[in-house]
């Protein structure tokens, strides 16, 4: 019978199909020297990040959660932090870090690159699971079942927001839903509103796009060829094509119109180009990815995977709702991908990593003989 | 102990997890349906700012449609377009606007200076025309410039390969090549052909994406339009008619020369001594200005009268012997020469105002109108020339016994010379008037409002009576002065008095002088009339000695242009 992990890998496989085939059609140029063919798409850069996103799913669903726990118990915890925060402050170093579209998110490790955030981001939730699996007595008191906890998390969420802001927010978010599902009480989160609004308030301020951002979210038609372009544009391209879309490969705004197309907006293209069933198509993968991973952490016993589940989903989840919103003109712009579609090794690889641990809980309840 | 409170929490904690997951999960299901319901928004429902910024990006580019030629009768060309090029630049865009001049006057080989007081003249901000046709070499110098905010713009060149030859009934275009005068202007439609367009969408940097089958409309090339002029018979015409103008120090003069079988124009000429511009320009006057036909007009009154049996051919008419003749109402009527009284057919040879008047009384105003006009006189021809008009004929509700005596002889009647061939070619047709039209070959019907006007305005046998008595007057009558060596003709000549301009009657001493006749006398083939206007007097002013030998000599190298076999030659006295 066709298990509810067998389901997720089929789901992540045809979200990543959807990414390739997208991330291809929106970075198609006019008079290219080459012609693409189905070749160079199947052996391009996309679709080899894909299998290796899918290999990388395969071989985490191997992994068993119970021995993950315990490792973590036997101090690999530590470890973890320490390298999350080194690679987040390694970023601003001259040679590893790079900078791309003024940000610096990303890092050089002989050919390859990464962004450290992303790294941070699946960390972070592997170690609140474990503190609050392993501190599950002391999970209802303010000062060890949320306050230090979110310490730890502040520091994290502040060193992402030095350059970038959304991925902060979506680690805070997801973190405190964490401790909040693992026992801390829900009144606890008010304690938080002082000090989120203080890093927002610097956030913004210390950057004036972003100020712009906010701007051109309230009025974009107050200055359409400047700050609210982007929106406008996105906007436009959602609404393009119309309910049955112009078809895979026609988007008009892809070329020059629209930035990011291949990326942070790629959500825009495919509702250009396959229309409103290929949105619905891209959503209701998206929610069923969420059931089957509902349907998983329900079956598993031990808080760890559930947490450690619930954490995955919130994270895929919450940054798809933000993405597509602001692709939709819902929320104001923020740098931030739509899972397994928008073109991103860091992203892809991790968010099959998270997919995979998932996978890995699906597992019969009941043991055989040994 | 500890290790059951334990494993209670930790199952506490374990629902709680769950708990909040099915929340939390709904929540986020929410969200993704709440994501549905906006792209349905934004697809179904834009808001109005949005949906003005929903046009696709699409920019537009006219195909220009080639414009006709004008040919002449056997396709010899009177006037062709081709494709040129307009320089202009646009200041915006240009990247060093203080040496563009001098860039672009190495390449075109012009003076900076005018290339900058052009720049600076201003008019439109983004279109400064530098030169409004470029030669290849130019072109090529500008293109190998390459300088930016710098454009060549196509555009059409027409031309007249013939030059002067066929300058009014050809007529000239204007700006954005659209017919002015002449024939590019009445048969503009045909010519221009319909502009065809090309809607493609565009990206970013206004590169060409891709365009659908149906934005594209391909431009229909202008029609060939094909005159029934024969340049070599125009040349014939324009070469004895300036002659003749010169000769007789003329104000101007026009010859119509036209096939009497087919009813085709196959030339006209219109010539003044001081023209007021240029001749593209003018109006055609073989169709636009009627004159005073004279004795040209007689034939036609004669046929009609005599079909009538207002008086037989043989009949004798009291003519005076030597003193004008006095009209019952009282009017004196005056002939150049006496002869008393002659038969009705040498009336018409010796061209006898006075025994024109005598049968004109016997017949009614009605008749005489309606002779006048059965012969197409007072209508247009709509031969197909611009600015045609009617000619002048005086309204039964003021037609008098003297309007009567008068138009018996051509007087107080005004036709134009395109009237006056055609009503002559009757006489070469056995009756039959025919259709005339400027435009010949195929298609020539479709677009050009041609009036199917054929029919018969005297029996055949009065027609070939008159031909025959005007085959005498080349001999014994006015025509002798234009008698051809080669051709038997058959014309009549006509001398009125020039109309003063402001309608206070005529001159005393100016004439129009014309001259019609056909030829050969038994299988006409061309009815050739020649108009001068106010010859010098002290040269001559009878139409037969002042527009004969043009009529003459224009017949006979027509014909023979046209392998007519000549006739016997006959005598001359």
């Amino acid at each position: 019978m066709l298990r509810p992990g067998h389901g997720l890998m089929l789901l992540t496989a045809a979200l990543l199909s959807v990414g390739v085939i997208m991330v291809n059609s929106a970075g198609l140029t006019v008079g290219a020297a080459e012609p693409v063919s189905l070749t160079d798409i199947l052996l391009g850069r996309t679709a080899i990040l894909a299998a290796l996103a899918l290999a990388v799913m395969f071989l985490a669903s191997r992994v068993s959660v119970e021995r993950l726990y315990r490792a973590a118990s036997a101090g690999l915890v530590p470890w973890i932090i320490l390298g999350m925060l080194l690679l987040l402050l390694a970023v601003h170093l001259p040679v590893i870090g790079r900078e791309v579209n003024g940000a610096r998110r990303w890092m050089n490790l002989g050919p390859l690159s990464f962004q450290p955030s992303e790294v941070a981001k699946w960390s972070m939730i592997v170690v609140l699971a474990w503190y609050a699996a392993r501190h599950v007595l002391v999970m209802g008191e303010l000062n060890r079942g949320f306050v230090r906890p979110m310490l730890l998390v502040g520091l994290v969420c502040a060193l992402i927001a030095t350059e970038d802001l959304g991925t902060a927010m979506l680690v805070g978010a997801v973190s405190v839903c964490l401790l909040v599902a693992a026992g801390a009480r829900l009144g606890y989160t008010a304690l938080l509103a002082g000090p989120a609004a203080a890093g927002l308030a610097v956030a913004v301020l210390s950057n004036p796009y972003r100020l712009d951002r906010l701007r051109a979210f309230v009025d974009p038609w107050q200055d359409p060829q400047g700050i609210g372009y982007h929106v406008i544009q996105s906007m436009v391209t959602v609404a393009g094509g119309g309910v049955a879309g112009r078809g895979l490969g026609n988007s008009v705004r892809k070329f020059g119109y629209l930035p990011q197309d291949t990326s942070d907006f790629i959500f825009a293209i495919i509702s250009e180009e396959l229309g409103l069933m290929g949105v619905i198509a891209v959503v209701c993968l998206f929610g069923a990815v969420l059931l089957c991973g509902l349907s998983i952490l329900e079956r598993v016993e031990h808080p760890f995977g559930r947490l450690l589940g619930l954490g995955i989903l919130l994270t895929i989840g919450l940054q798809a709702l933000i993405n597509m919103m602001v692709v939709t003109g819902l929320v104001p712009t923020k740098g931030i991908a739509l899972p397994l579609i928008s073109a991103g090794g860091t992203g892809w690889v991790m968010t099959a990593l998270g997919l995979g641990l998932l996978v890995a809980m699906d597992r019969p309840t009941v043991r055989e003989p040994a | 102990m500890s290790r059951i409170i334990l494993d209670e929490t930790r199952r506490a904690q374990a629902s709680r997890v769950s708990a909040w997951s099915r929340l939390l999960v709904l929540g986020m299901l929410a969200g993704l349906l709440l994501i549905l319901v906006r792209v349905a928004q934004l697809k179904l429902r834009p808001d109005a700012s949005l949906r003005a910024a929903l046009t696709p990006p699409i920019s537009t580019r006219a195909e220009p449609a080639r414009r006709g030629d004008i040919v002449d009768a056997r396709g010899r060309v009177l006037a062709t377009s081709t494709l040129g090029y307009r320089l202009f630049i646009d200041p915006t865009q240009v990247q060093d606007i203080r040496t563009i001049a001098v860039d672009l006057a190495a390449a075109i080989g012009a003076a900076p200076d005018e290339i900058d007081r052009k720049i600076l003249a201003g008019g439109a901000p983004r279109y400064v025309v530098i030169d409004d046709l470029l030669d290849d070499r130019q072109v090529a110098a500008v293109r190998t410039a390459g300088l930016r905010g710098v454009g060549l713009q196509p555009r059409q060149v027409r031309h007249y390969p013939q030059h002067e030859r066929a300058a009014r009934v050809v007529g000239m275009v204007g700006f954005e090549h659209t017919g002015l005068s002449g024939s590019e202007h009445a048969f503009d439609r045909m010519l221009a052909g319909r502009q065809g367009r090309l809607s493609y969408l565009r990206d970013v940097r206004h590169r060409t994406l891709w365009f659908e089958p149906d934005d594209y409309e391909p431009a229909t090339d202008g029609r060939e339009v094909r005159l029934t002029i024969d340049l070599v018979v125009q040349e014939i015409a324009e070469r004895h008619l300036r002659r003749a103008v010169d000769e007789y120090e003329a104000g101007g003069g026009r010859v119509v020369v036209l096939d009497c079988i087919s009813g085709a124009i196959l030339a006209l000429t219109d010539v003044l001594a001081e023209p007021a511009g240029p001749a593209r320009l003018a109006r055609n006057r073989c169709v636009t200005d009627p004159y005073e036909p004279g004795s040209t007009l007689k034939p036609f009154i004669w046929a009609v009268a005599t079909e009538l049996g207002r008086a037989h051919p043989a009949e004798i008419i009291p003519c005076p012997v030597d003193r004008p003749y006095r009209t019952p109402y009282g009017r004196s009527i005056r002939d150049s020469h006496y002869l008393g009284p002659v038969s009705w057919r040498n009336v018409l040879v010796q061209s006898l105002n006075t025994g024109m008047a005598i049968v004109a009384a016997r017949m009614t105003h009605d008749e005489m109108r309606q002779a006048i006009t059965r012969f197409g006189f007072g209508r247009r021809t709509r031969c197909g020339i611009p600015g045609e008009t009617a000619g002048l004929v005086t309204p039964a509700s003021r037609w008098s016994d003297y309007t009567q005596s008068s138009v018996s002889f051509g007087h107080e009647i005004a036709v134009t010379p395109v009237q006056m061939v055609r009503a002559f070619s009757a006489f070469a047709r056995h009756g039959m008037l025919p259709t005339v039209h400027i435009v010949a070959g195929p298609g020539a019907g479709a677009n050009v409002p041609r009036f199917r006007f054929v029919r018969q305005v005297c029996s055949a046998s009065t027609a070939d009576l008159v031909r025959e008595i005007l085959a005498e007057v080349m001999i014994e009558g006015t025509g002798r002065h234009a008698q051809s060596q080669r051709y038997r003709l058959f014309g009549k000549s006509g001398t009125a008095q020039l109309p003063r301009p402001d309608g206070g009657g005529y001159f005393e001493d100016r004439y129009v002088s014309s001259f019609i006749a056909g030829a050969p006398l038994h299988e006409p083939r061309v009815v050739v009339l020649c108009v001068i206007d106010d010859p010098d007097r002290s040269r001559g002013h009878w139409g037969g000695r002042v527009a004969g030998p043009v009529v003459r000599d224009v017949i006979d190298e027509t014909l023979a242009y046209l392998a007519v076999i000549p006739d016997h030659p006959l005598p001359v006295d």
